[in-house]
């Protein structure tokens, strides 16, 4: 937790927004039950990853690619865990098939946090398609999603706890800048 | 070996080491199998709740076996069965099993040097052997094996120490390829789940 050293060296009442957010995240997740996380980093919630793996301890994992991360969440919901996965959106399409033929063919549940890189007003051209696109994958994938709201986490907790508990994936979105 | 060669130098098929391993394993630990016929051939063979059969999703049944080793108590065994193509497709989950050392994990694969279920066409494996891929990155245990003894063997092994354990068994291609396929999937992920929940009939003999 290595956070208000972090907000020193950026400085800027933005980035001190964003980790108050991003723990405020974090915090209402685990008190809702989630106890296992996997994924690939996204400096769009860095700090949502800082705390998940000090609070998880061994019950987080980072994955070498985003479709290792869907197979442990898978492994730890098998075992009784309550399990998520986060992830850029470029990894959201690395995985499609394994969300496809294995969480959703089985119905089994898992919460995905996905970075929309790409979005409206980014200049990362690699980003483009991907974020373009982002949103209607996970439409024709039938997984419900809710963009993130500083200004309402409870009701984006609210949302994951009920599709989780009606076997479903779903999916937070969250954009740069969101917490900021 | 003896020196009447021939048959004696035939390795097992898949259909010889499903069966053994199958009725060793009893049903008591669970079993991740993965892609293609090797699921199709356990699940046609004895469909047990301890079985997972991994239809999709190619690649990843080393990964769900880590997940669900961690998150067992300490020191359950738990099986996965791959393919040379399937680990290789995954091959960077062997990396995470090798850092998190999970006591309990027991990596099978069964070595035909082919994408089996497909067409047959050859895989890297006759060049690039599995067991000392895993002994590289850190796998506590890494054995290749040609025959029914050696598997007996082996597993009794991976039963009574510590992992992470890698059998690599080399195979015969070919085998059987009109074989039942699970339709039901979320039972059979229901059923799985329920039997991790529970006791294991048998303690592990360690």
């Amino acid at each position: 937790m290595t956070s208000p050293l972090l907000a020193q060296k950026f400085n800027t009442m933005s980035e001190t927004s964003k980790i108050a957010n991003e723990q405020k995240l974090s915090q209402l997740l685990l008190a809702a039950g989630f106890d296992f996380a996997a994924g690939v980093p996204c400096g769009v919630f860095k700090h949502l990853i800082e705390y998940l793996k000090n609070n998880l301890g061994d019950n987080h994992i980072y994955a070498t690619r985003e479709s290792e991360a869907i197979g442990l969440a898978c492994g730890a919901y098998l075992a009784g865990k309550k399990p998520l996965v986060y992830m850029q959106n470029s990894g959201l399409l690395n995985t499609v098939n394994d969300i496809s033929s294995l969480l959703l063919a089985y119905k089994m549940p898992t919460l995905l946090i996905i970075s929309w890189r790409g979005a409206p007003g980014e200049d990362a051209p690699q980003h483009f398609l991907n974020g373009a696109i982002t949103i209607n994958v996970l439409d024709l994938l039938g997984i419900p999603y809710r963009l993130a709201d500083k200004s309402d986490l409870p009701a984006i907790i609210d949302f994951a706890n009920q599709e989780f508990g009606q076997g479903k994936v779903a999916a937070i979105v969250i954009k740069r800048g969101d917490f900021e | 070996m003896s020196s009447n060669a021939v048959i004696l130098n035939k390795y097992m098929t898949r259909e010889d080491v499903i069966k053994q391993l199958c009725d060793r394993l009893d049903g008591d630990y669970p079993l991740i199998a993965s892609t293609g016929l090797m699921s199709r051939e356990l699940f046609g063979y004895h469909n047990y709740d301890a079985h997972f059969y991994m239809v999709g999703s190619m690649g990843l049944a080393s990964a769900i076996g880590l997940g669900l080793a961690l998150n067992l108590p300490a020191g359950r065994k738990v099986f996965i069965l791959d393919g040379d193509a399937s680990i290789l497709m995954g091959l960077n989950n062997i990396t995470n099993i090798a850092l998190h050392q999970p006591a309990g994990l027991v990596h099978i694969v069964m070595d035909n040097n082919a994408y089996a279920s497909c067409s047959e066409e050859k895989t890297a494996s006759h060049k690039i052997k599995i067991d000392r891929l895993a002994a590289a990155a850190g796998y506590k245990n890494t054995l290749c094996i040609n025959d029914a003894t050696g598997l007996n063997a082996a597993i009794d092994d991976s039963l009574a120490s510590d992992g992470p354990t890698l059998i690599l068994i080399n195979i015969e291609l070919g085998g059987r390829r009109d074989l039942p396929r699970p339709l039901d999937l979320p039972l059979v992920a229901k059923k799985f789940k329920q039997f991790n929940s529970t006791e294991y009939k048998k303690i592990d003999p360690k």
